[in-house]
């Protein structure tokens, strides 16, 4: 057995382990919660790319009756999808808030929507999508933030 | 069995089993991976889906000549201007830009042109688009 002081040998070294043991648990917490928020924001970054895709590659894309050319995109088509996503309020990728704005090479915003409904989230993604606006046949960016 | 002088040895056993683990954990937690290039690859799709719709004949003549025509120098340099990436094109000893460019994402895209070398015609060519950093 050690030898007794104010405290034991042992009850020093005990004091020692639990509070490494609990630095080591508060470590594993934190970097557990860190992965939680890591994963989410994946999760909603891949989501906003799908989401993205469906409107540059379909939803918002000209159609003729026999094609869909993806990233041409019509503004009467993203029209009619931003009154739709207004109407079911809200988008089958778990997003509350679609704000979609199209602008043309110069700048000029060309196309300003928002469909959204209460959400108490803050965290908004977005993402740029090189387009043609096939209307005036000039190269411009479809910016999409969800949140 | 004898006891030491701080714990029993179980209580070592026990002790060092859940350091062990612990490690582990820290070590396979740690493991820094590198993203995947989501964005890159988005970016990159959306660039060739614009030349290919706007610039084919640009890009064709470009495989072609080496030659970059103005309007497509400056749908790069618009491109630059918004993404903080130069874009890059390179077939074979063709490239462009001329220089200064480190790549560090590509795609090999085919682009269909008539072409004709020594008699030879060929339509389908290979061209690497990527992102210089």
């Amino acid at each position: 057995m050690g030898k007794k002081g104010l405290f034991s040998i042992d009850a020093s070294v005990a004091v020692i382990v639990v509070l490494t043991i609990s630095i080591l648990f508060y470590s594993i917490i934190q970097s557990f919660m860190s992965s939680l928020h890591n994963l989410d924001v994946r999760q909603r970054t891949a989501s906003l790319i799908i989401f993205s895709n469906q409107i540059v590659r379909n939803e918002g894309a000209y159609k003729t009756n026999t094609e869909t050319t993806s990233n041409l995109i019509s503004m009467s088509e993203l029209n009619s999808f931003i009154s739709s996503l207004q109407k079911s309020n809200a988008s089958d990728y778990g997003f509350d808030y679609v704000e979609l704005n199209l602008s043309g090479r110069s700048g000029s915003v060309l196309f300003s929507s928002k469909s959204f409904r209460e959400t108490a989230r803050s965290e908004t993604f977005c993402i740029d999508r090189f387009v043609v606006i096939k209307d005036l046949n000039e190269e411009g960016i479809l910016r999409i933030c969800a949140k | 069995m004898t006891k030491g002088i701080v714990f029993t040895i179980e209580a070592l056993v026990a002790l060092a089993f859940f350091l062990i683990a612990i490690s582990s954990i820290a070590f396979v937690t740690d493991q820094r991976r590198e993203n995947l290039p989501l964005y890159e690859t988005v970016i990159m799709n959306d660039i060739f889906q614009v030349l290919e719709l706007k610039y084919h004949t640009e890009v064709a003549t470009f495989m072609r000549t080496g030659t970059v025509s103005q309007e497509l120098d400056s749908y790069l340099k618009f491109v630059k201007e918004k993404t903080g990436h130069t874009v890059f094109l390179k077939f074979m000893r063709h490239s462009y830009p001329y220089s200064g460019c480190d790549p560090y994402f590509s795609q090999k895209r085919l682009i269909v042109y008539y072409d004709i070398k020594e008699s030879e015609v060929s339509y389908f060519h290979e061209l690497t688009v990527g992102l210089c950093r």
